[in-house]
């Protein structure tokens, strides 16, 4: 009995630094790969579930971070699906959450919705079509490849790019679902790797 | 009272030492720190050209051989950003209540209404005599920490928290006594305003295991905190078996202060430390202040007379009211030893020490630095009269170690000791007297503000 005392008074702290945490909304994906990346979000924390070790599900529309801690040029790919209340998604480069949160800072947005698709550097429009539009159950693959001042964006079969930016390559991708609190997306097969070191 | 302090250091010492202090340092506790990476891509092209004329007359008209030689050279510039936020909900020094009708009226600690005026035979000492007091009991907590908890959903404002120890002081005998380390608390607060100085209800649930094994189910209305002040009221019941193993059911009601004691409201967390808000002029652990009497020592004193001042948690809180200058503070102890006189049977010394002495004064910012001057005259009422005015130029060069040169007047009247720590510290007759002095002063773990850094100002911008 006192050494079950003793145990518990010894793992009082410990449980209080760990069960308490300022911040739970991150988790990480794919950890058991020489790429993990972070996932973290704004919003309720239910908001976005880890699927498996690839792919996560967002309800609603919160501010979704997949960052690469260890490199910021990288080559990104994943697999879109959402459900009907979904209208599109947003997917910022080239900046951080906090730089866009606070400073404005939109870097390079692909807009991939209803409507078409839109790739934009700040003001400047990169990219406008109609013919590649969210639809919705259909799965699309969307991949990123950022390599010094460039950019490529590849949206199914379509490769756009490169672009050349002022932007400074960062860590961080930003997903970010367009729709009510009822939409829904899977972001599935989200792999990653660095181009340069 | 000392054993109990022995083990309630020993043990947390102890499971640092296991735990290692590397993973449970005082910072990664407390900060959380973020990091955005960047990597900005220069691309330049340098062009040469090299003109290569054949020697001799070739007429006006010729072929010239240029060679362009064009370096393409990409540079790359990696930078790291750190953000750094508040991890914990609450971080606490110290907190004392004293607690009502937890033994019968003339079985009292006699702690007072916080619990720490203690009779200065007794402060700091193991040997309590009862006494007949309305305020019975005292509860002593060290070292607090809250850290949130998302749990049910994530309902907002819980947390999970323990602290160093916890002390409850039922009654003057330590058969009743009950003590923690390291409990664990889990705590619900249920906002009445939610601006600085923050209101709330406070619903808890405390379990002890070592010593003392128990449940603290509490509730408490919190005001606070604003320069790590806080002010509780507290109800609640104790169930437990005390350190001498007996057995107990104690519902208790309580009026408590904590010094140091930093809440944060969960919105806060997401604010960097640079930018929240602070109330505060100056909050520190420890000011010390060694000083060289001007006058006011006696004959026969040791020479030169040199005596000092100890200000243990002093807090000064700006108030909203001639640009923020007029402030009002308090300490949790204030101690002043003037002055070590030789007499033949036994010294005497020029002692006097305050608990939660009240201080106003004047704060002078020099521009936005942390160069100030605050003038003050500050009261201790308990154990006996005390009273200071003095100046101090503050000059917060050295983080948490600002130094000060201080001159002042302190009169004292005076009081008896018999018995208990302070007699044995002390170990001389307490005079009382009457001062002035130069000093220097050295603030340990303690911030100086500036003036952009106080709330008010924040609001104006």
């Amino acid at each position: 009995m006192a050494v079950a005392l003793f145990l518990l008074t010894l793992a009082t702290p410990i449980a209080v630094w760990q069960l308490g945490t300022s911040d739970p909304f991150r988790f990480w994906l794919n950890e058991d790969t020489t790429v993990p990346l972070r996932v973290w979000y704004r919003g309720e924390r239910t908001a976005v579930v880890k699927e498996n070790s690839h792919s996560i599900r967002i309800h609603g529309t919160p501010r979704v971070v997949l960052a690469d801690p260890s490199h910021t040029q990288v080559r990104m790919a994943m697999v879109l699906s959402g459900g009907g209340a979904l209208e599109g998604i947003r997917i910022r480069m080239r900046t951080t959450e906090h730089n866009l949160s606070t400073k404005g800072d939109e870097g390079i947005a692909l807009i991939f919705d209803r409507t078409g698709t839109r790739i934009v550097d700040g003001s400047t429009l990169l990219v406008q079509t109609d013919t590649l539009r969210y639809e919705p159950s259909r799965s699309l693959r969307i991949a990123v490849e950022h390599e010094g001042m460039e950019s490529r964006i590849a949206i199914g079969c379509s490769v756009f790019g490169p672009f050349r930016t002022r932007h400074p390559a960062t860590s961080q991708t930003i997903i970010e679902p367009l729709g009510s609190a009822d939409a829904h997306v899977l972001v599935s097969d989200i792999v990653a790797e660095g181009v340069s070191p | 009272m000392t054993q109990r302090a022995l083990v309630l250091l020993a043990l947390p010492i102890a499971v640092l030492s296991i735990e290692g202090c590397s993973t449970l340092s005082l910072r990664a506790i407390l900060t959380r720190t973020e990091q955005d990476k960047y990597t900005i891509t220069v691309r330049d092209t340098t062009q040469q050209t090299t003109y290569r004329n054949a020697p001799g007359e070739r007429g006006i008209i010729y072929p010239s051989d240029r060679a362009i030689t064009a370096t393409r050279r990409i540079e790359q510039y990696d930078s790291t950003t750190e953000r750094h936020y508040p991890n914990f909900i609450r971080f606490g020094a110290f907190e004392t209540v004293g607690l009502l009708a937890t033994a019968s009226s003339d079985r009292g600690v006699g702690g007072g209404i916080f619990g720490i005026y203690l009779d200065p035979n007794e402060a700091f000492s193991s040997e309590i005599r009862p006494k007949s007091a309305l305020l019975t009991g005292s509860l002593y907590r060290f070292g607090i920490l809250e850290m949130p908890l998302y749990w049910f959903d994530d309902a907002p404002t819980w947390s999970v928290g323990t602290s160093l120890g916890e002390i409850f002081q039922l009654e003057a005998n330590n058969s009743r006594a009950v003590v923690g380390v390291f409990p664990l608390y889990i705590r619900k607060r249920f906002y009445l305003r939610e601006e600085i100085p923050y209101v709330a209800v406070t619903a808890a649930a405390g379990f002890g295991f070592l010593p003392s094994q128990y449940l603290n189910l509490a509730g408490s209305l919190d005001v606070g905190s604003i320069g790590g002040l806080n002010i509780r009221t507290y109800a609640g019941l104790l169930i437990a078996r005390s350190i001498e193993q007996q057995s107990l059911v104690q519902p208790y009601l309580g009026l408590g202060t904590s010094v140091l004691d930093f809440l944060n409201h969960p919105r806060e967390l997401r604010r960097q430390w640079d930018d929240h808000e602070h109330s505060s002029w100056n909050i520190g652990a420890l000011r010390l202040t060694p000083f060289l009497l001007l006058s006011g020592a006696p004959a026969n004193s040791q020479q030169p007379s040199i005596g000092f001042q100890l200000q243990v948690a002093p807090t000064t809180i700006a108030l909203p009211i001639a640009d923020n200058r007029i402030c009002a503070g308090v300490d949790l102890f204030n101690v002043v030893f003037a002055f070590r006189q030789k007499q033949t049977l036994q010294d005497a010394v020029g002692f006097g020490y305050g608990v939660l002495p009240l201080r106003i004064g004047y704060w002078l910012p020099f521009g936005d630095s942390r160069l100030t001057v605050e003038s003050f005259a500050m009261y201790s009422y308990f154990p006996h009269s005390m009273w200071q005015v003095a100046a101090t130029l503050h000059i917060g060069a050295l983080e948490w170690l600002p130094v000060g040169i201080s001159v002042g007047y302190i009169s004292s009247a005076g009081f008896t000791v018999n018995r208990g720590t302070i007699r044995d510290v002390v170990d001389a007759t307490i005079l009382g007297f009457d001062i002035a002095y130069l000093g220097i002063s050295i603030g340990i773990a303690e911030e100086l503000f500036r003036p952009s850094q106080l709330r008010y100002n924040r609001a104006v911008q």
